[in-house]
């Protein structure tokens, strides 16, 4: 965030910060977490918005039957940079970021378990980032220099072999992905370490802010999934650069192993992403309906329960590659079983709003949103993993549809919820609630312009990654009607990055506790001081600051 | 995190020193990568930036740990203590609003369950031989029927005629059935409790029923066709005489408590003092 100098500010700027090259040197040597949390979410925004202008660039092209806007190859690598971006320089980051800022402060901790470690990480995903769109100026592909990568963000063999991938802009794709995963493991490495071993006094497991917890699960599904996406792109490497046969069907490989390895990894990391947006609303939905959070030890289990099934499912995204009745019979049903853990959440986070105060603050709105397109998700994707029903919409609109609603109708939404409730803890400033509405509301018309109608294109057969399209098939006003919404949810992001100017310009203090929230990190300044507690606190429930409001209701009475 | 070297928390706190080795090592190790698409003189820089990098990281470790101190926030800066409010809570109170109270109190063992499924699922077999010497002449269409519906699902042939008798195959379709049966009665035994109303109507009619439509949809939508090759009638009236026989046995069965009806204490598994009328 642009959070890069407020007055009287002890973590943003600091003694040597008052000159301009001073500040940019403290920034790039920092370890300090709350730092480094923030170098990761204003990356992953930045990246947001390049992203977001590809996605806006393929809609554009397809706004009208047999449009000319875009050539066929910039089509390709549009799509393909676009989901790289947004799952691996997006998502990755600002889960990252959000986890290495609050972890510390909501165990009562100073810092991460390593420190530098957490700087070397955060600066392997930014190369790896860099390495990645370096391709636009200097890769070599099939139609000469300046080529991005062109073969999906999941790079399936044989299409990303050396026979038809000429070139090295495939290579940049791996090395970039490869490189920025390196960070991601030490990332999980260090919240693991840090939740276990470094958690204030009275911080038992059974005490820990549900958010720690789930980012604890999403460490280590990091830790399992990453090094085999890693693995398969060292011998895609091999296969590219030192003529090995790993995925050479020809000469005796395998290219379904590629899907195999592939999919290993990308389903976990679906849930990577998802996970933590359990977490920002696990702690938001309390706070906004004034309960405590219903069934906290149901939350753990489900999400360690969706942890677990999330590693035995990966097979229902290679229905059509033909693997026979019983793996399509196992991994249909397997598949059905995420939907039991995900539902007790869902009717947790509603259980935890009945009878609440519900107060509807721009966080509040982003996590109602978030509940019911979620759930419009969760059905989909129940729908995709019949595998029958899924050899007529694999590979249509209707799983584009799907993913974006959990995506953006899901982790976008409740990111955005996060930075509405933990903006004014990071720079001590408010957001401006009626920018924040106007935020939601465009936001949400738009995506569900967009994305509920493609639904329809994809049962209509429309399929994905076609740059265009005859206007005889009935796909056009469909295809108009999802472009629109583009412009709305521009408008709505626009929104967002006026009032964080906004909040800069006439500034109006947020105390250290704007929301009467429970957690420990509202206990300390905003911003935190860069060592957090002057002393460490020591706590006795889930919800300290409830005990120190209400001592005579007290939270640990009833835990 | 050592204790020991605390300071005292007014003269500041020690926290770990600013430093780039980490970046100079990330800067390294992708340069050194990415020389694969680039030139050797990546490759060369790259290694040369990580060992300085690594270097520098080590010696920020050894011999010390380098530390600054952080001195602390004046008084103003510092948050203020956490004051209690002056709100009262109000503690939702079950049954209070219209706020749900119905928990389940008892269920039904999971043997009464066994029991019933067991029950049930005979009392289908005698009405489904009978039916077939009726009709047909013969008890075994139905056994057949059924294996021939449920053994593709599992990629065994269907059987080759239906009317005689295939002991293979009879004796595969009852394993089957009793399987399906024994789950079936367990899943009787749990939910029945919860059910409003009358035990018998939901297990034997209402459940039948809303399956029977279930399995017709999803038949359709999985293999299309399917569907019309079974006689839906009998099937359903089957289900049903499945559904009364399991929900009788089990419910006769000898309900067993929840824990939802004992004292806190005793539920946390501490020791307590239980009245005569709590047990
Ligand atoms: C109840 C939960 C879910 C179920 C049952 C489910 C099921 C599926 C299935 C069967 C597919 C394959 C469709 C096809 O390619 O033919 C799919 C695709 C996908 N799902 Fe889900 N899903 C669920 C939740 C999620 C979540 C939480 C995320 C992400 C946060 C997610 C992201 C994706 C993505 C990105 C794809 C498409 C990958 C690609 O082909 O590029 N899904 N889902
Ligand atoms: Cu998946």
């Amino acid at each position: 965030m642009s959070a890069s100098s407020t007055p009287g500010n002890p973590s943003l700027t600091g003694g040597a910060g008052a000159t301009f090259a001073g500040s940019i040197h403290e920034w790039v040597t920092t370890v300090d977490h709350k730092r480094l949390g923030l170098l990761y979410i204003g990356s992953g925004l930045l990246f947001f918005l390049i992203g977001g202008v590809e996605a806006a660039l393929m809609r554009a092209q397809l706004a009208m039957p047999g449009n000319e806007l875009l050539e066929p190859q910039e089509f390709n690598r549009l799509f393909t940079m676009h989901g790289t971006t947004m799952v691996f320089l997006v998502g990755m980051p600002i889960i990252t970021g959000f986890g290495n800022y609050l972890i510390p402060l909501m165990i009562g901790a100073r810092d991460m378990a390593f420190p530098r470690l957490n700087a070397w990480g955060f600066w392997m995903f930014l190369f790896g980032g860099l390495v990645l769109y370096m391709s636009y100026f200097a890769s070599m592909g099939l139609y000469g220099a300046g080529t991005a990568p062109d073969v999906g963000w999941f790079a399936y063999a044989p299409l990303s072999g050396r026979a038809f991938s000429r070139g090295n802009a495939t290579d940049y794709w791996v090395l970039g992905i490869m490189i920025s995963g390196f960070g991601s493991i030490s990332g999980a490495v260090n919240m693991i370490a840090t939740t276990i071993t470094m958690r204030c006094r009275g911080m038992t497991m059974g005490r820990l802010p549900l958010f720690v917890w789930m980012m604890l699960v999403v460490s280590f599904l990091i830790l399992l999934a990453l090094p085999v996406l890693t693995a398969a792109q060292v011998m895609l490497l091999f296969d590219r650069f030192l003529g090995a046969h790993f995925f050479d069907t020809q000469a005796g490989g395998d290219a379904v192993l590629w899907q195999h390895f592939f999919w290993f990894f990308g389903h976990p990391e679906v849930y990577i992403l998802m996970i933590p947006g359990f977490a920002y609303a696990s702690e938001i939905i309390p706070v906004f309906s004034r309960k405590v959070i219903f069934g906290y030890s149901f939350m753990v289990a489900a999400t360690i329960a969706i942890g677990l099934v999330a590693v035995g499912v990966w097979a229902h995204h290679m229905f059509t590659v033909g693997m026979g009745r019983g793996l399509n019979i196992w991994f249909a049903v397997i598949t059905m079983v995420v939907g039991i853990p995900t539902g007790i959440k869902l009717f947790n986070w509603i259980a935890t709003m009945y009878g609440g105060k519900i107060q509807m603050k721009t966080p509040m709105l982003f996590c109602i949103g978030f509940l019911g397109q979620f759930l419009v998700a969760g059905l989909s994707g129940i729908l995709l993993s019949g595998a029958p029903l899924n050899w007529q919409l694999s590979d249509s609109y209707f799983v584009v549809a799907h993913f974006h609603f959990v995506l953006i109708g899901g982790l976008l939404f409740t990111i955005f919820a996060a930075l509405y409730y933990w903006f004014p803890k990071v720079t001590g400033l408010m957001l401006s609630e009626k920018l924040g509405r106007w935020h939601f509301w465009l936001f949400f018309v738009g995506f569900h312009v967009t994305f509920t109608t493609m639904h329809v294109q994809g049962i209509l057969g429309m399929p994905r990654r076609i740059y265009t399209y005859p206007g005889d098939r009935g796909w056009a006003i469909w295809n108009f009607i999802s472009s629109a919404g583009v412009v709305f949810q521009m408008a709505g992001v626009l929104c967002f990055l006026a009032a964080v100017v906004l909040a800069f310009k006439r500034p109006r203090r947020a105390g250290p506790d704007p929301w009467n929230a429970w957690t420990l990190e509202w206990s300390t300044s905003s911003p935190p001081p860069a060592y957090n507690f002057l002393t460490l606190p020591e706590v006795r429930s889930r919800r300290p600051l409830w005990d120190l409001k209400h001592p005579h209701d007290p939270d640990w009475e009833h835990e | 995190m050592e204790t020991k070297s605390e300071l005292a928390p007014e003269a500041g706190v020690e926290l770990p020193a600013s430093t780039s080795a980490p970046l100079y090592f990330a800067l390294g190790l992708s340069m050194l990568l990415a020389s694969l698409v680039t030139n050797v003189l990546f490759a060369w820089t790259g290694g040369a930036l990580a060992i300085w990098g690594a270097v520098a990281w080590w010696r920020e470790m050894f011999p010390h740990e380098q530390k600054v101190v952080e001195p602390a926030q004046s008084e103003a800066e510092r948050a203020p203590p956490v004051k209690p409010v002056p709100e009262r809570v109000r503690n939702l109170v079950a049954g209070q609003d219209g706020h749900r109270v119905r928990l389940p109190l008892e269920y039904h063992p999971y043997s009464g369950g066994l029991r019933g499924g067991l029950a049930g699922g005979a009392a289908m077999v005698v009405a489904a031989l009978l039916y077939g010497l009726v009709t047909d002449g013969s008890p075994w269409p139905l056994v057949n029927g059924f294996a021939a519906l449920v053994f593709p699902l599992f990629g065994a042939p269907p059987p080759p005629d239906s009317l005689s008798f295939h002991p293979g195959i009879a004796a595969a379709a009852g394993l089957l059935h009793v399987s399906f049966s024994l789950m079936l009665g367990l899943v009787y035994a749990s939910v029945l409790p919860m059910l409003p109303g009358h035990p018998r109507l939901w297990g034997g009619l209402v459940a039948p029923l809303a399956w029977s439509g279930a399995g017709f949809v999803c038949l359709e939508l999985v293999d299309p066709g399917s569907a019309g090759r079974i006689q839906w009638g009998v099937f359903v009236t089957l289900q049903i005489i499945f559904g009364m026989t399991a929900g009788e046995v089990i419910s006769r069965s000898r309900p067993v408590q929840t824990l939802q009806s004992y004292p806190l204490a005793a539920r946390a598994g501490l020791e307590a003092e239980m009245r005569e009328d709590d047990t």
